[in-house]
C-alpha cells in the first residue's frame, strides 16, 4: 500500500508519518521546508523519519504546478493525506498571498495532479472555518463564517473537495483540527511559545490577558483517529465529509499558564491587547468523529502537557 | 477634482460594454481590459473610440500591478473570465486560473497600495447550483457548484469577501443570474435559438434541426442593461457588500423556444431535435435568485420580463 503525506515535515504530517512507519506502512512524504518557522526544526523532524524504513522523502512545493504534476506520475497512491499548508492566523495579516498560493492553488495543483483513484483523500481543514460562533460546542453542519484569509482558504478547500468528490467520485475527508498540541509541536503556537519562555526565561507576551478558551486536542489522539479511519475496510459512500477533530473539552489559556507555572516554574508574563484575528473561544462537538473513527478516550490536558513538556525539555526544543 | 477613471476587466463582453456606455454617459473616463480587443460590442454601442483599450492576457497576471498603477482608477470592475459553463469543462484547471488569479492580484494591489479604490467582482448565480424544486437563492444560501466555472466564481467571491473583512478593502460582489441582450456572445442558448429561428423564418426549411439539450430546465433570465445598472448601484452604495441580481422569475427553456419561434409564426417542435449528448452532467433544473436585498438597499428592480427581453433581442434593440 502506498501512502502520501504532504507537509510531512510539519507538525501533524510528521506525527502521522511517524505512526504509520512504526506500523510498517510505506510512506511517501513531500514538503517545501519553507521558513515560516525554523527550517532547522523541520529538518530535525525529517531526520527522525529518515532513520526509519520505507520512508521516501522528496522536496516538493505544492505551489509548483509543474513539479507536483511530475511527482504524481505513476505513483498511484492508495491514501493521500494533504497536510501541507501555510498555517497560522496572524501571519495572514501581512502575507495573505502566501495563504492563497499554498492553501488554495497548492490544493488545486495537487487535485489536478492525481491521476488514479485513491481509496481516500484526507486534508486538513480547521476549526477557524466556523469563525465566531454564539452556540458552543459547534457541530459540523453549522454554516461556516471565516473571518480571515487563513480561514477562508481552509473553507475553500472544503468547497473544492466537495465539488471534486461529486465530480470524480472520490472519497474525500476534511479534518477540522482544533488547536492540536503535543510532541513535535509547532513553535509558533501558544503552548510551545510558553515552554520557550519557561526554559529560556524570556518574557511571554499574553494576548487579551489569556481570556480565551481553546479546545486543545492532543496530537496522539488526532493521529489515532486518522489511522482508525484509514483502517476502515470500506467507506459507506464516496461522498465528501467533514469532521471536527477535537477533545470537546475547552480549556482556558489562564488555566494552562497556571498549571505550567505551578508544576514547572515561573514565567514572566506581559499582557498585550487582544488580536482581532483571534476567535474568542473554540469548542467543537466530537460526537461525529468518535463514532466514525471508533475512538473514545481522549487524553487529558494535564497528561498531554506533561508528555509534551518532558519531550520538549529532553530534546532542547527551546534552542530552535 | 474627483478621480473619475474607471477600469473594466472584460470591457468587450456584453456586461463590460453596457457598463462602459453607461459610465461614459455619467462623465467617467473608461479604461478597458480585453484579451482580444474584439470591439464588435463597443462599436454597436458607438463607444469604441471613447474606451481606452488595453490588451491583456490573463495568464500574465503579474503584469497587472503596473496596469493598475498607470490607469490610476477610482473604480475597478472585474467582469472578465471564462463565462461559459460548457467551456470550463474542457479546461477545468485553466478556467479556475484565469477566473481567479487576476482577481486575487487586484485585491493584493489594493491591500498593498492602500489606495482608496472601489472594487466590484462579478460572480454568478451558478454558485448555488440550482435545485430540483422551486426555491429562490439568497446571498447566504449554501454553495453547490456543479461546474469548474461555478467553483471559480465561489473562489473569487470568497477571497474578495475575506479581503474586505480582514483588510477593510472596499470590495463587493455582484452575484448575477443569467442576463441576456443582443450583445450576448454566440453560443449562449437564447442567442442560439433566436439566430436559428431567424434563419428558419427565411428559408422555412425544416430539414436542418436545432440541436437542443434538456429544454425543461428553468432559468432566471434578466435584461443585461439592467444588470449593469445594478453593478453601478452596488459600487456606489455607501458600504461594500454582496448582492444577488436576478429577476426572481424562472422561465422554462421550452417556453423560450415557443415564444421565439412563435414570433415568426413557426412551431418550434418542427425545428428542434433533442440530443441527449447535449445534456450536461449535473445539469441544474431550476435556478432563480432573490434580489430583495438589492431592492431594499439599492432600490434596484428588474423591469423587463422574458417576453420583452426576447423581443428586444430579436429586434436588436440595445437598450
Amino acid at each position: 500500500m502506498k501512502i502520501l503525506i504532504t507537509g510531512v515535515a510539519g507538525f501533524i504530517g510528521f506525527n502521522l508519518a511517524n505512526e504509520l512507519l512504526d506500523k510498517g506502512y510505506s510512506v511517501y512524504g513531500i514538503d517545501n521546508i519553507d521558513s515560516y518557522y525554523s527550517t532547522k526544526y523541520k529538518k530535525f523532524r525529517l531526520k527522525f523519519l529518515k532513520r526509519k524504513k520505507k520512508f521516501y522523502f522528496s522536496k516538493v512545493d505544492i505551489g509548483d504546478k509543474i513539479k507536483i504534476t511530475k511527482y504524481f506520475k505513476k505513483k498511484n497512491f492508495d491514501y493521500i493525506f494533504h497536510f501541507a499548508a501555510q498555517a497560522g492566523v496572524r501571519f495572514s495579516n501581512t502575507n495573505p498571498k502566501k495563504y492563497i498560493d499554498t492553501n488554495l492553488y497548492g490544493y488545486l495543483n495537487l487535485l489536478d495532479a492525481i491521476t488514479n483513484k485513491p481509496k481516500c483523500l484526507f486534508y486538513a481543514s480547521s476549526s477557524s472555518v466556523y469563525g465566531e460562533q454564539k452556540i458552543l460546542p459547534v457541530f459540523e453542519h453549522v454554516k461556516s463564517s471565516p473571518i480571515n484569509i487563513y480561514a477562508t482558504t481552509k473553507y475553500l478547500n472544503e468547497v473544492i473537495s466537495d465539488f471534486y468528490s461529486r465530480t470524480f467520485n472520490i472519497k474525500i475527508i476534511g479534518l477540522r483540527f482544533f488547536t492540536v498540541y503535543g510532541e513535535w509541536g509547532r513553535p509558533d503556537m501558544f503552548l510551545f511559545k510558553l515552554f520557550k519562555s519557561l526554559f529560556n526565561k524570556d518574557v511571554f507576551y499574553l494576548n487579551n490577558a489569556g481570556n480565551h478558551n481553546r479546545d486543545f486536542t492532543y496530537i496522539k489522539d488526532a493521529v489515532a483517529i486518522i489511522v482508525n479511519i484509514m483502517k476502515k475496510k470500506h467507506f459507506v459512500n464516496n461522498k465528501h465529509e467533514c469532521f471536527n477533530v477535537c477533545s470537546n473539552k475547552p480549556v482556558n489559556i489562564k488555566t494552562i499558564i497556571k498549571f505550567v507555572k505551578k508544576n514547572y516554574g515561573s514565567i514572566r508574563i506581559k499582557n498585550i491587547k487582544r488580536n482581532k484575528l483571534d476567535i474568542k473561544d473554540t469548542h467543537g462537538s466530537n460526537s461525529l468523529i468518535k463514532k466514525y473513527a471508533g475512538f473514545k478516550k481522549f487524553t487529558s490536558m494535564e497528561s498531554g502537557i506533561k508528555n509534551a513538556i518532558s519531550w520538549y525539555r529532553s530534546n532542547k526544543i527551546y534552542k530552535y | 477634482m474627483k478621480n473619475r477613471n474607471v477600469l473594466i476587466f472584460g470591457v468587450t463582453g456584453q456586461d463590460g460594454s453596457y457598463l462602459a456606455s453607461m459610465l461614459l454617459k455619467n462623465g467617467y473616463k473608461i479604461f478597458g481590459i480585453s484579451k482580444n480587443k474584439n470591439t464588435k460590442n463597443l462599436k454597436k454601442l458607438k463607444i469604441e473610440k471613447k474606451v481606452k483599450l488595453i490588451k491583456f492576457n490573463y495568464i500574465d497576471y503579474s503584469k497587472l500591478p503596473s496596469i493598475l498603477k498607470k490607469t490610476d482608477c477610482s473604480l475597478i470592475f472585474f467582469l472578465a473570465g471564462q463565462t461559459s459553463v460548457k467551456q470550463s469543462e474542457f479546461e477545468p484547471y485553466q478556467s479556475i486560473n484565469t477566473n481567479t488569479r487576476a482577481c486575487v492580484c487586484i485585491l493584493e494591489y489594493l491591500r498593498q497600495s492602500k489606495k482608496k479604490i472601489k472594487f466590484l467582482n462579478a460572480a454568478s448565480g451558478e454558485i448555488f447550483g440550482g435545485s430540483s424544486v422551486y426555491k429562490k437563492f439568497q446571498e447566504d444560501s449554501p454553495y453547490f457548484p456543479r461546474s469548474f466555472y461555478a467553483l471559480s466564481k465561489i473562489i473569487s467571491l470568497e477571497i474578495a469577501k475575506s479581503y474586505r473583512k480582514q483588510f477593510g478593502i472596499w470590495a463587493c460582489n455582484a452575484i448575477l443570474f443569467n442576463h441576456e441582450s443582443p450583445l450576448r456572445a454566440n453560443g449562449f442558448v437564447i442567442k442560439k435559438i433566436i439566430d436559428f429561428a431567424k434563419t428558419a423564418n427565411k428559408t422555412k426549411k425544416t430539414n436542418k434541426k436545432l440541436q437542443m439539450g434538456n429544454i425543461d430546465i428553468r432559468r432566471d433570465w434578466g435584461w443585461a442593461p439592467e444588470y449593469s445598472d445594478a453593478m453601478i448601484k452596488i459600487i456606489n452604495h455607501k458600504n461594500p457588500s454582496d448582492f444577488i441580481i436576478a429577476t426572481g422569475r424562472a422561465s422554462k427553456l421550452r417556453d423560450v423556444l415557443r415564444k421565439v419561434f412563435g414570433h415568426y409564426h413557426l412551431n418550434y417542435r418542427k425545428f428542434i431535435k433533442i440530443n441527449k449528448n447535449f445534456y450536461r452532467k449535473n445539469e441544474v433544473q431550476i435556478s432563480v435568485g432573490n434580489s430583495n436585498k438589492a431592492k431594499k438597499l439599492l432600490s434596484w428592480k428588474p423591469k423587463k420580463n422574458i417576453n420583452a427581453i426576447l423581443k428586444n433581442i430579436i429586434d436588436g434593440t440595445l437598450y
